[in-house]
C-alpha cells in the first residue's frame, strides 16, 4: 500500500512537464529520478546526473500530463561536501514545470546540516487537473 | 649569561586537530607552552580561551536566531556557555549558489562570502563568587585559498564518481518501503560513498597541502562585571592573520614547500605573568613568525622564527625571540610524531644581556 505522500498538480492541457534539480552550497550532487505507476511498481528510470558535468539537470517527463495522474516521482540524491568539517548545511531544490511555470506543490526543498555525505530521497505523487 | 638547556621534554606536544592545508599549526613547545598562531576556526571561542564542548551550528535561519537569543535571560543576564559557529552567507544564501557559480573567475566576492564563519561566544567570570560574563564575537575570512577543495576539479569528479558508483548499484527504493527500511539504506549509502570518497579525499589533501592561503580572524571581547547586558564594556580584541606561500609554478617548490608568515595581537589581555608566576598582568601583545615547511604531505621539516612583543601596563618591556626547527611525521591516518627543537633569544626583562634556552619535544597524535 503506498504511503500518503505530497503532491504536484498538474494541468492536462500544459504539455508535458520538465523538472530541474539544483544542488545549493556549492556542494557536489547526484540524482537519478524515477517514475512509478500509482501503486509504486514498475519504476522507470527518467534521468540520472550530477551537478559536475555541463550537461544540464534538468529534464522532461515524456509522458502526456493526464497519464500520469496518480504517477509517483521518486527522486534519489547523494549530497557531499567538499570539504569536510562540522556545521556546513546543505540544500537542494527540486522544481516541476510546465509551460515554464511552477506547477503547484512543484518545488520540493530539502536542507539541513552537512559533515561530508548525505543520503536522500523524495517521494512525489503527481494529480493532473 | 648564557643559559643553555637543551631537555627532553617530559610532555609530548599538545594535540591539535589536522588543519586544512593552508591553516597548519605553528606551534612553538618552547618555555612557556604552546604559541598558537594559526587562524582559529572560531575566533570567539580562542578570544575567550573556551574549548567548548557543544557548539550550536545554526542550519536555518531561524535556528541562528534562536541560538542568540538563547545567550539572554528575560531579566536581561547574559547567560553563559553559549557557543555559537555559522557560515552566515552559507545559512542565508546557500540554497542559490551551485557550485558553478562558486568556481566562476568572476566570483571571488561569493567564494569570499561563501568562506566567511561567524562566532559568538560567552563564558562565566573566573572565580566561584565571579558574576562577571564575558562575550566574544569572532570573525574569520579567507582572502585568499588556493587550495579551496570546492575548485579542486578531481576531487569533486572523484566524490561523483564514488557517489554515481553507489547509487548504480543500488536498487530503486519503491514509494511502499517503510521508513524505517529507507533510513536504513540512506545510512548504508551514506557509508558506501564515504569509504569509496576516502581515497578521493587523501589524494587532494596531497594536492593542497602547501597551496597559497590568506587567512584574517577577529574577535573583540566584552565584559559584563554583573553579568547583565547594561554593563557590557569593551574588553579587548585578539586579531590572528596568516598567509602562507605555496610556491605555484616553481619547479620542485610547488610541490615541496611552503613559507608562511603569521601574526597575532591582542590588547587587554590578562595573562599569567612570567616574572610573578601566580598572578596576572594586563598587557597589549603582539606575536609575529615565519616558517618555512620542506617535504610533502606525511613528512615535513620545518624552521620557524617568532617575535614576541608583550606591552605590559606595568611598563616593563618583556620582548624576545624563539628559533627552531622540526620535524613531523604521519604514522598512520591523524597520527603524527612531532620532534621539535628551538632556543628563546634575549628576553630583556630578565635582566641579562642574552638568555638562550631551548627545548626539544615530540610527541605523538592529532596534529
Amino acid at each position: 500500500m503506498p504511503r500518503t505522500l505530497s503532491e504536484t498538480v498538474l494541468e492536462a492541457s500544459k504539455g508535458q512537464p520538465t523538472v530541474e534539480i539544483i544542488f545549493g552550497s556549492a556542494h557536489v550532487g547526484n540524482y537519478r529520478c524515477f517514475l512509478w505507476d500509482p501503486d509504486g511498481r514498475n519504476p522507470e528510470q527518467l534521468a540520472h546526473g550530477n551537478n559536475i558535468d555541463d550537461v544540464p539537470d534538468s529534464f522532461v517527463i515524456p509522458v502526456d500530463p493526464a497519464d500520469l495522474d496518480g504517477h509517483i516521482l521518486s527522486q534519489e540524491l547523494i549530497v557531499q561536501a567538499a570539504d569536510t568539517r562540522p556545521g556546513q548545511v546543505y540544500s537542494v531544490t527540486t522544481t516541476v514545470r510546465q509551460g515554464g511555470k511552477i506547477c503547484v506543490g512543484g518545488v520540493i526543498q530539502k536542507s539541513g546540516s552537512l559533515d561530508d555525505v548525505k543520503s536522500l530521497i523524495d517521494f512525489r505523487r503527481f494529480r493532473t487537473a | 649569561m648564557l643559559l643553555w638547556v637543551l631537555a627532553a621534554a617530559a610532555s609530548p606536544a599538545v594535540a591539535e586537530p589536522r588543519q586544512g592545508p593552508s591553516e597548519f599549526r605553528l606551534g612553538d613547545e618552547l618555555g612557556e607552552g604552546t604559541l598558537d598562531l594559526a587562524v582559529p576556526e572560531s575566533p570567539a571561542f580562542s578570544a575567550l580561551g573556551l574549548t567548548p564542548q557543544q557548539v550550536s551550528r545554526p542550519s536555518t535561519a531561524r535556528e541562528l536566531a534562536t541560538s542568540f537569543l538563547n545567550g539572554v535571560d528575560r531579566d536581561g543576564n547574559f547567560q553563559t556557555g553559549i557557543a555559537i559557529d555559522v557560515a552566515p552567507y552559507m545559512l542565508l544564501a546557500g540554497p542559490r549558489i551551485t557550485l558553478q557559480q562558486y568556481q566562476r573567475s568572476d566570483q571571488y566576492l561569493t567564494r569570499f562570502l561563501a568562506r566567511w564563519q561567524m562566532s559568538f561566544a560567552t563564558s562565566r567570570g573566573g572565580g566561584a563568587e565571579d558574576t562577571s560574563s564575558k562575550l566574544a564575537l569572532g570573525m574569520r575570512f579567507t582572502l585568499l585559498d588556493e587550495g579551496d577543495p570546492r575548485t579542486d576539479d578531481r576531487l569533486l569528479s572523484c566524490l561523483s564518481d564514488a557517489a554515481d558508483a553507489v547509487l548504480a548499484s543500488a536498487d530503486p527504493l519503491p514509494p511502499t518501503m517503510s521508513d524505517d527500511q529507507i533510513a536504513l539504506e540512506m545510512r548504508r549509502r551514506e557509508e558506501s560513498v564515504r569509504a569509496a570518497a576516502r581515497p578521493c579525499r587523501q589524494e587532494a589533501e596531497k594536492r593542497r597541502w602547501n597551496r597559497s592561503a590568506w587567512i584574517v580572524g577577529v574577535a573583540p571581547t566584552w565584559t559584563s562585571p554583573d553579568g547583565t547586558t547594561s554593563q557590557v564594556e569593551y574588553s579587548g580584541t585578539a586579531l590572528w592573520t596568516s598567509a602562507g606561500f605555496g610556491f605555484e609554478g616553481v619547479p620542485v617548490l610547488e610541490d615541496h614547500a611552503m613559507l608562511a608568515a603569521y601574526v597575532k595581537m591582542r590588547n587587554q589581555e590578562v595573562a599569567p605573568d612570567p616574572l610573578d608566576p601566580g598572578s596576572f598582568v594586563t598587557q597589549d601583545s603582539l606575536t609575529a613568525g615565519a616558517r618555512f615547511l620542506f617535504g610533502q604531505p606525511s613528512t615535513q621539516f620545518n624552521v620557524e622564527a617568532l617575535w614576541i612583543r608583550n606591552d605590559r601596563e606595568d611598563s616593563l618591556e618583556d620582548r624576545y625571540w624563539n628559533l627552531g626547527f622540526g620535524f613531523e611525521q604521519r604514522l598512520v591516518e591523524n597520527i603524527w610524531l612531532n620532534l621539535a627543537f628551538g632556543r628563546q633569544l634575549a628576553r630583556e626583562e630578565s635582566g641579562n644581556d642574552f638568555t638562550v634556552v631551548g627545548g626539544f619535544n615530540w610527541g605523538f597524535g592529532p596534529r
